[in-house]
């Protein structure tokens, strides 16, 4: 018995169905009239995705699991908007462009941002038909459904971030003997991380080696103290006494560390301050050889830099652990899931990197771009490698998919969008907008009027349900009415499509002016019609 | 109550958008199409409610006095007299706050020509009182539900719902409880059975006096018969919070079929010359008019004057306190309480109590029924046994020789786990009960309470 909870949004069956198939009829005739038909189906299965993870980032009863699975398939939906809007564009622009003619290019233009508008149409069309079945679209919802995108996004805009400032580095070091800016910033780059990683060979470099060992030691220390060995051995009499050596491990662990931070600044002073011959003097001849071959070797480097590193990520993930078993498991799962979705979309994107940048680049050199293509992606991905720049693109269309939700949440939180109709409103917004644009395709007249009159009985037929199922109730018997309400919408629409024809049938007939005069003149009249509505409400 | 909706005021939202795609793109048709938009804005505008509609509903209830817990159905029939077809006619009818709804629902959406009529039924599940049903809430809209009138329209037919239980018609007196409320007892004095013979006393009655002993030997003897006292008979209702459970919601709670079955057969032995006292344990201080007595019990002794009207509105305080609960509770729908531990003593009482199978209990309610009981009485507990507490009241009684009856309405319905476990802890509870020398009436609700007692109380009054 869960009406009483979702009563508000629920509506009976007969406006459902209404809503529903009038949605999928349109859609698929709307669709039907757009050249770019992948995209354009993508782009209808990206509103059914949308609004799947709407309701799974809502779900009650298995909040992890659904939160999970809203953050895995926010992938898809920003790869859905992408190619509905960007892969509309490329498709498009493949087939229009070029243009014979100078006077080619608007129509061309017009033609393809009204494709573009009626994919995005269909999506928002189907997006709403769907979210209204469960009534999904609430501010609560749109907001947990934003925030889990958002922390999505997190992982793979760090990665990104990460891979982009390596390539980068890596850019910049390599092009130190180039001159300009590069150079500089090379140069610097090559001073400051060369003693850390790659050492002069044949001179003593204990200060820094200590640092390094310093930093290496008290890093290990505290990812040793962390980990719960003594705990994981079993409790028998005979087990050995890992506690012990943990601890002697880390104590000795710890007092190289303070040794290495007390001799570097000393180790430092008499590098810098007597110079290497006379260390070399100073110290037997044996031991000089051994220094200069410890402190210089950089694979011991590397392997102090990763010593540190996995100390860090062991007491890091062990702090995580602890927090997380405090919690209950709903809610650790509802708070990570989206990170875990991050990692898995980050990984993803790695793993199709290179056949993804491949594809993307064959789509854009079918453009009359393909030129500026070329010469803008071909450097970057010389320069970044594929995954860097498939990153960047995934997380690109991630932020389109927070745009669009923050979009929703605003007119929500605005109440431009109602809360218990959003649904079916986006769904109708959607067809009419798609239907006004279609009327600029080669779109037969019948399915653009049935188009605009069908979103009207969409929207009508749903907030009608909605009422009804709020005043009502769903478990009552509505058919009857739900049937004669609609039918009026549709009589009426019809009426409105019969005028329509009409008014456009006398228009072509009659026009003796300038088609400006006759438009400034089609405003006058519809101002004139506006006033006259207003005064009569 | 008249209330126009601005539903189509988008129409002018979209009617602008065709006219600015149209001016972008240069389309004529979308200048056209904004006649759709436009035509369905002066149709919202122009609909208007017909004036001269008139509406008429009549309700009828299937059994205007059901038994509780029963589902009752109830039609109602609304009927457009007016002229004009009324296209969307929303109905809700006015179901008593208390009854819940438990088939169908009690409203309706239609479409009604003149002289038509639509039906809507729907079954409420039966609770002690009556129940009277408010007005009908109507709606009726335009075709374009732009326009809407609300009012509450009376409805003839049954306006009411009673449940009650007084029960002049059951034919109990003569079947159940042959001698019911008369118990030999072994001392002499007026009666019909021979006792004894004893020295003349001044103001014997004369009737006793052994006259043919007189006549043998010139001394005047008195016999005296075997006393038949009517017998004290203590109905103890469990009415505490363990005992408010119920099956499903708007299913009477455990506490009140309790108040019920104990209802039924106060006013079956008030028929007869049993003394009956009433005595409801667990009620707060606010639930019973004029308070509780001093030992926290609602004790309504059957010596006093108007102990009818006392003891039902002892009943009537179960029902009060069991409302108040299911208030207070807000997850309403409390299910069959496994808490298997009687409530434990605020007090500082340290008085223990033995029972039958050696434990000890410390519940502040057991020990002032215990002391309040009279020396001899026969006892009927009411119980849905949610809990041990029935076990240990019995079970004590069975310790002080009181001959004890537990009637236990079972409240395990359904299909569910958590009501499977509840009906196996209850029969565990009622076997408990039973071997501890109790007579225990296990009630299932299917069968009226009038065939359990019969067929159990019979014997129990025949000691």
């Amino acid at each position: 018995m869960d009406d009483h909870t979702t009563l508000s949004t629920r509506m009976p069956w007969t406006s459902l169905a209404t809503v529903v198939g009038v949605t999928a009829v349109l859609v698929a005739g709307l669709l039907g009239t757009v050249s770019a038909d992948r995209a354009a189906i993508v782009g209808a299965a990206t509103g059914v995705l949308l609004a799947l993870s709407l309701w799974l980032s809502g779900w009650d009863r298995w909040q992890a699991v659904g939160t999970v699975l809203a953050s895995v398939l926010a992938l898809p939906v920003a790869v859905g908007l992408s190619v509905a809007t960007g892969g509309s564009v490329v498709t498009l622009g493949a087939e229009l462009f070029p243009v014979s003619s100078q006077a080619g290019v608007r129509p061309a233009v017009v033609t393809l941002v009204s494709q573009v508008f009626v994919v995005l149409g269909c999506l928002t069309a189907v997006f709403g038909a769907t979210a209204a079945t469960r009534g999904v679209v609430d501010i609560e919802r749109v907001g947990t459904y934003g925030g889990v995108v958002v922390r999505t996004t997190v992982v793979p805009f760090v990665v990104a971030l990460a891979l982009f400032t390596r390539g980068a580095v890596d850019f910049l070091q390599s092009n130190a003997d180039t001159p300009g800016v590069q150079q500089l910033t090379g140069e610097v780059l090559t001073r400051v991380l060369g003693p850390v990683f790659d050492p002069v060979p044949g001179r003593t470099h204990i200060a820094i080696f200590s640092l390094l060992l310093a930093l290496a030691a008290a890093a290990l220390a505290r990812g040793l103290d962390a980990l719960p060995l003594s705990e994981l051995v079993p409790e028998t009499s005979d087990a050995p006494d890992i506690d012990g050596t943990v601890g002697a491990v880390e104590r000795t662990l710890r007092w190289t560390g303070r040794l290495a931070l007390l001799a570097a600044p000393v180790a430092g002073l008499f590098e810098l301050g007597l110079g290497q011959e006379s260390m070399a003097e100073l110290l037997p001849g044996g031991l000089y050889d051994l220094i200069v071959a410890v402190t210089a070797a950089p694979g011991l480097r590397g392997l102090l830099w990763w010593l540190f590193l996995s100390g860090t990520v062991a007491s890091v993930a062990v702090w995580f652990l602890r927090r997380a078993v405090q919690s209950s498991a709903d809610r650790v799962g509802s708070v990570l899931a989206p990170y875990v979705g991050g990692g898995v979309i980050t990984l993803a994107a790695v793993a199709v990197a290179g056949p993804a940048v491949g594809a993307i680049e064959m789509a854009l050199g079918a453009t009359p771009a393909a030129t500026a293509v070329d010469q803008l992606l071909a450097p970057v991905l010389d320069v970044y490698g594929p995954e860097t720049v498939t990153l960047a693109l995934t997380v690109v269309a991630l932020f389109s998919v927070i745009s669009a939700t923050g979009q929703l949440w605003v007119a929500l939180a605005t109440s431009y969008l109602r809360e218990r109709t959003a649904g079916v409103t986006l769904a109708a917004a959607g067809l009419f907008g798609a239907s006004a644009f279609a009327a600029t395709l080669s779109t037969p007249t019948w399915l653009v009027l049935a188009g605009l009159v069908g979103a009207v009985v969409v929207w009508d037929a749903g907030s009608f349900g909605t009422t009804l199922g709020r005043e009502v109730g769903t478990g009552a018997a509505t058919r009857r009415a739900e049937l004669v309400h609609t039918g009026g919408t549709v009589a009426v629409g019809g009426v409105g499509a019969a005028a329509t024809l009409g008014l456009s049938g006398v228009a072509q007939g009659a026009v003796a002016v300038a088609p400006s005069v006759a438009v400034a003149g089609l405003v006058v009249c519809l101002v004139a019609v506006l006033a006259l509505v207003a005064a009569i409400r | 109550m008249h209330r126009r909706v601005r539903r189509w005021s988008g129409g002018l939202a979209a009617a602008l958008f065709l006219v600015s795609v149209s001016l972008l793109t240069a389309e004529p048709l979308l200048l056209a199409a904004t006649a759709i938009p436009l035509i369905y804005v002066a149709y919202g505008a122009l609909s208007r409610v017909p004036p001269g509609t008139d509406l008429q509903a009549a309700r009828s209830v299937s059994d205007a006095q059901p038994t509780p817990g029963e589902p009752v159905e109830v039609e109602l029939t609304l009927t457009n007299t007016g002229s004009s077809s009324l296209t969307d006619v929303r109905v809700i009818d006015g179901v008593p706050e208390e009854l819940a709804v438990v088939e169908g629902s009690p409203r309706l959406c239609t479409s009604l020509r003149p002289n038509e009529s639509a039906t809507l039924s729907y079954a409420v599940m039966a609770k002690r009182g009556t129940y009277t049903f408010d007005a009908a809430a109507v709606r009726v809209r335009t075709l374009s539900a732009s326009d809407e009138v609300t009012v509450d329209l009376p409805v003839a037919g049954d306006g009411a719902l009673t449940c009650s239980n007084t029960v002049s018609e059951v034919p109990m007196a003569d079947a159940t409880l042959p001698r019911a409320g008369t118990l030999p007892t072994d001392t002499g004095g007026s009666g019909l059975e021979f006792h004894s013979t004893r020295s003349y006393q001044p103001g014997d009655p004369v009737n006793r006096i052994d006259w043919r002993r007189y006549a043998k030997t010139d001394e005047l003897t008195t016999i005296d018969y075997r006393e038949e006292q009517a017998v004290r008979t203590v109905l103890v209702v469990d009415a505490r919070p363990p005992a408010r459970v119920t099956p499903e919601p708007g299913f009477p709670t455990g506490a009140e079929l309790s108040a019920y079955a104990a209802e039924r057969l106060f006013d079956a032995l008030s028929r007869t010359s049993v003394v009956a006292s009433v005595c409801a344990v667990g009620l707060a201080a606010e639930d019973v008019p004029g308070g509780l007595g001093p030992d926290g019990l609602a004790w309504v002794d059957a010596s006093g004057g108007h102990a009818a009207a006392h003891a039902r509105q002892v009943f009537d305080s179960v029902g009060r306190a069991a409302a108040r609960q299911s208030e207070t509770d807000a997850a309403g729908e409390a299910d069959v309480s496994d808490d298997g531990q009687p409530r434990q003593s605020q007090g500082d009482h340290t008085a223990q109590v033995t029972t039958a199978d050696g434990g000890t209990v410390e519940d502040p309610d057991l020990l002032a029924v215990l002391a309040r009981l009279p020396p001899t009485a026969q006892v009927v507990v009411f119980s849905p046994a949610a809990d041990d507490w029935p076990v240990s009241l019995v079970s004590s009684l069975a310790v002080r020789d009181y001959p004890t009856t537990l009637v236990s309405p079972s409240l395990t319905r359904g299909d569910s786990l958590g009501a499977a476990v509840a009906g196996t802890e209850r029969t565990a509870r009622l076997q408990r009960a039973e071997l501890s020398g109790a007579t225990v009436i296990d009630w299932d609700l299917d069968s009226p309470i009038d065939v359990a007692l019969r067929a159990s109380l019979a014997d129990l009054f025949s000691v």
